[in-house]
């Protein structure tokens, strides 16, 4: 169920209703009624495999808060083998397959079998909701929370519906708290929470996707387009791939809001970061922050007698599970690797970049430090949109050395484009920077916010992109 | 070592190690408070903290500081089972 | 306690107020951007938004050239009007797909029946796409006044009613292009190259090769779209038009036989509409001095295409003269 269809919208008013209809003592049983439905809708079969990762988990959790200290550990790995192993099965093995047998064939070893691909389909939200309920488990091991003892909170702790599909990946010390609260109806969280999903649909529908249609005519013939009109496009891209994520992500988080639940942001002005290491810590904050916590601190620390050298080693680990989490391409381990290298750089260089921000103008150097990192965020982006290694240095390579006209389509298509840009990034500014005091979408008056919003709707009636109806012709 | 030198001892090193002599620390400072301490140079504090007093934390305790007050706590409790 | 009620039933009522408001607001904005919109989408007099409107509402030339992006460039006009002493207009647009092109018709045969009507056909046209349905939107403006389009633009989605219930929705995505194009505003055609009664020149060369060019592993027809051929042909059937099914010239040669070819030529052959296989013609092949790219042609072979068409629209006619002419003659024999 796509967050931005009508059926969804017809889902979550009808469960809305069904959900302050109800005692608020039920509250919690529907929901999970409703994100069963909510999941099985997308294939009934997903609905097992998630039942049979909480039951296993729910248990797990308990034991390796019953355990003395041995057998905390097996415990632990026992979850880690389980899960892990769930998420490598489904999303990497045809990746690990391919190149298992690639590898065997360069070490010369003769192999007549033909590798075993599978055709394995992704279930939908496993990388967040497995990550999540690692992070549950390493929690318990570690005496940062208590086991969840109640198996429906913790069914609903991993089924909540608004962040099945693309997280936040939640922490248990956020959200399991939330659970046991009485939810009552309160209007703020109907009006915050359907104010918050209309951005998220502005952001979709009205910047990424009009952005992906020129995006994928050029991408497609990336070999007649002149340099800058490949400039122009990856530029457009890093619009695009923001608005997409955060957009989606409003949306989860106004729906959870209109439930009464608050789950954490995962994206905070991200195109304004400093540099690299800023960067990360605004976006896709759930993720970076989970890795940051499982995977970078715990290998850092280790190693800390190694000095800079544990915290590269423990970087360059971190990216590029960062990298692989999103999908099974060497692309995404390249990805990885390279913004490991930008931290690196950015550690080593600290001192000398000092220096030379105390002796420029503090403005200057601050919105050239946000231009050079959205400069290499935009790169980064071309190797993770490339299908392969070759596909993105053809990119780049024709970025440089392609001539030609600059195609940026229709005038009205530009248009359309880029005002849903500079709408993005000016509220990013402002909330920023707080340039203006005068807001529309937050201003005290009631009757101006509403107009606004009303509005943004009407404007996302007149300029989303409800299909793929949008045609781009190369009339040559 | 009462809490009050070990605070005032580590302000120091914090103060060395992320060369910024404004910082002033109190129990409940955090990652968030202090501009320039992030996971990267954090390491280099705990490991300087190590150095200075001659301990080394487990890793569980370093997992779950959360704020310098909990730092403190882990140097003292250190201290006192070296004794 | 009576005092507590109160001021939770006045916030109660206060926030009912707010949402009526709200609600009020939108429908407000809605239904008066909504009506500008179609006021000066409907005040266009060039570009391809007035051709699609043109060719809905206006057009009565006696010969109609109806398809994609291939007819749109493929057919010239002055050999039609020339030879055949005809009105000529090409209502094609480009992307669209049978769907289309039978709504087109439907619009045009409530007006009047032109004498001949020249369908283009792709290959693979059958095929299911998703695209098919979402290049509907061009006729969203028309849903209105025009209820003959109306089953057919909801095929696009069983809420695609619900979608219709705002006024701004139909014009979704026009806005710019309306105001660019809007003779008030520039009175300047952009981009396009001026089209005549419809049709579009191309010049350049290209042989990149096409995504349409690569042909599909199964056939997985849409049975929308094998319906809607049939109904093309009966309606024109019903209305006394003569309609020629043509597959536009190929510079490569599509490498298999297409499913959706032979299941046209088929139905075609059935109730006996001629049905012109272009795609492999050798005088077109390899002929890079009348393509523009690989399956469009530019300026220079449409003259040439349209010339043979016209050449066998005239083979044709003569034909079914002389079987009339017969006819007659037996009529008169009966009497």
């Amino acid at each position: 169920m796509l967050f931005t269809s009508i059926i969804y919208f017809l889902f979550l008013v009808s469960s809305l209703v069904g959900y302050y209809l109800l005692p608020p003592r039920y509250r919690n049983y529907y929901l999970i009624i409703v994100s069963a439905l909510f999941y099985m809708y997308v294939k009934p079969s997903y609905l097992i495999l998630i039942i049979f990762i909480i039951v296993t988990n729910y248990w797990i959790g308990i034991q390796i808060e019953k355990s003395n200290r041995k057998q905390k550990s097996g415990f632990l790995y026992l979850s880690l083998f389980i899960n892990l192993g769930i998420l490598i099965f489904f999303k990497y093995w045809n990746f690990l397959i391919e190149n298992l047998f690639q590898l065997v064939g360069l070490l010369g070893v003769s192999n007549t079998n033909s590798p075993p691909f599978l055709d394995i389909v992704l279930p939908i939200g496993l990388s967040y909701y497995i990550f999540q309920i690692i992070g549950y488990n390493i929690d318990i091991n570690r005496g940062t929370i208590k086991a969840e003892t109640n198996i429906f909170d913790f069914s609903l702790f991993v089924l909540f519906f608004p962040k099945l599909m693309v997280g936040p990946i939640e922490r248990a010390n956020h959200f399991l708290p939330q659970l046991k609260k009485r939810i009552l109806f309160k209007k703020e969280n109907i009006v915050e929470g359907g104010k918050r999903i209309v951005w998220g649909l502005f952001k979709k529908l009205v910047v990424a996707d009009r952005i992906s249609i020129y995006h994928d005519a050029v991408m497609s013939t990336v070999n007649q387009q002149s340099g800058a009109t490949i400039l122009f496009a990856s530029v457009l891209y890093t619009f695009q791939v923001y608005a997409d994520f955060s957009g989606y992500t409003d949306i989860a988080l106004g729906t959870a809001r209109m439930f009464g639940y608050d789950l954490m942001e995962n994206f905070k002005r991200p195109l304004l970061a400093k540099n690299v290491g800023d960067f990360w810590r605004r976006w896709h904050i759930s993720l970076s922050s989970w890795v940051s916590d499982y995977i970078f601190n715990p290998i850092a620390f280790k190693r800390r007698d190694w000095g800079n050298f544990g915290v590269f080693y423990a970087l360059i680990i971190s990216f590029v599970v960062i990298g692989i989490w999103h999908g099974a391409t060497w692309n995404y381990v390249l990805f990885g690797i390279v913004q490991a290298l930008a931290l690196i750089y950015e550690t080593l260089t600290r001192r000398a970049r000092k220096n030379i921000a105390k002796k420029v103008n503090t403005v200057l150097y601050r919105d050239i430090s946000i231009v050079l990192t959205f400069t290499f965020i935009t790169f980064s982006l071309i190797i993770f949109q490339s299908a392969t290694f070759s596909d993105a240095l053809n990119i780049m390579k024709a970025m440089f050395s392609n001539h030609g006209k600059f195609f940026f389509d229709d005038p009205p298509q530009l248009t359309f484009m880029l005002i849903g840009c500079v709408m993005l990034i000016l509220c990013d500014i402002q909330e920023e920077f707080r340039i203006f005091n005068f807001s529309l979408f937050s201003n005290k008056n009631w009757m101006i916010q509403q107009i606004a919003f009303s509005l943004l709707l009407v404007y996302i009636l007149i300029a989303g992109v409800f299909d793929g109806g949008e045609f781009i012709y190369f009339a040559f | 070592m009462a809490s009050e030198q070990i605070i005032t001892e580590i302000n120091k090193i914090f103060i060395k190690i992320l060369e910024d002599n404004s910082i002033i620390l109190d129990e409940n400072t955090t990652t968030d408070d202090v501009a320039a301490w992030d996971s990267l140079n954090h390491i280099q504090i705990i490991t300087a903290i190590e150095r200075h007093y001659g301990i080394r934390f487990e890793l569980n305790d370093l997992l779950n500081f959360k704020n310098v007050g909990d730092l403190c706590n882990g140097v003292q409790k250190k201290l006192q089972s070296k004794k | 306690m009576k005092w507590i009620n109160v001021k939770e039933n006045r916030s109660g009522f206060q926030f009912l107020l707010k949402s009526f408001f709200f609600v009020a607001g939108l429908f407000v904005f809605d239904y008066s951007i909504g009506s500008l919109l179609k006021y000066l989408y409907f005040k266009q007099n060039s570009g391809p938004l007035y051709e699609i409107t043109y060719s809905i509402d206006s057009t009565k030339a006696d010969l109609l050239i109806i398809g994609s992006s291939t007819a749109h460039h493929d057919y010239h006009p002055s050999p039609f009007q020339n030879r055949l002493g005809v009105s000529y207009y090409n209502t094609s647009n480009d992307g669209t797909s049978l769907l289309y092109h039978y709504a087109v018709l439907k619009s045009i045969l409530k007006r009047y029946s032109p004498k001949i009507v020249i369908l283009g056909f792709d290959i693979g046209e059958f095929k299911s796409d998703q695209k098919s349905y979402d290049r509907l939107s061009a006729l969203l403006p028309y849903y209105q006044n025009h209820s003959e389009l109306r089953p057919i633009i909801e095929l696009r989605s069983e809420f695609e009613k619900i979608k219709l219930l705002s006024k701004i929705y139909p014009f979704n995505s026009t806005i710019f292009s309306v105001f660019i194009r809007n003779p008030y505003f520039t009175g300047y055609n952009l981009k396009r190259k001026a089209d005549d009664n419809g049709y579009v020149p191309l010049n350049r060369f290209d042989n990149e090769p096409m995504e349409i060019d690569v042909p599909d592993l199964k056939f997985d027809p849409d049975s929308n779209k094998i319906d809607f051929f049939k109904s093309f042909i009966k309606d024109c059937k019903l209305s006394n038009v003569d309609l020629y099914i043509v597959i536009s010239p190929r510079f490569i040669k599509y490498p298999v036989k297409d499913p959706s070819v032979e299941l046209a030529k088929e139905i075609s052959d059935r109730y006996n509409v001629p049905f012109y296989n272009y795609s492999r013609d050798t005088l077109f092949l390899k002929h890079n001095e009348y393509f523009a790219d690989r399956v469009h042609l530019n300026d220079n072979g449409a003259k040439v295409f349209s010339n043979m068409i016209i050449d066998r629209i005239l083979q044709n006619e003569q034909k079914n003269s002389v079987s009339k002419k017969n006819s007659w003659s037996a009529d008169s024999d009966k009497k």
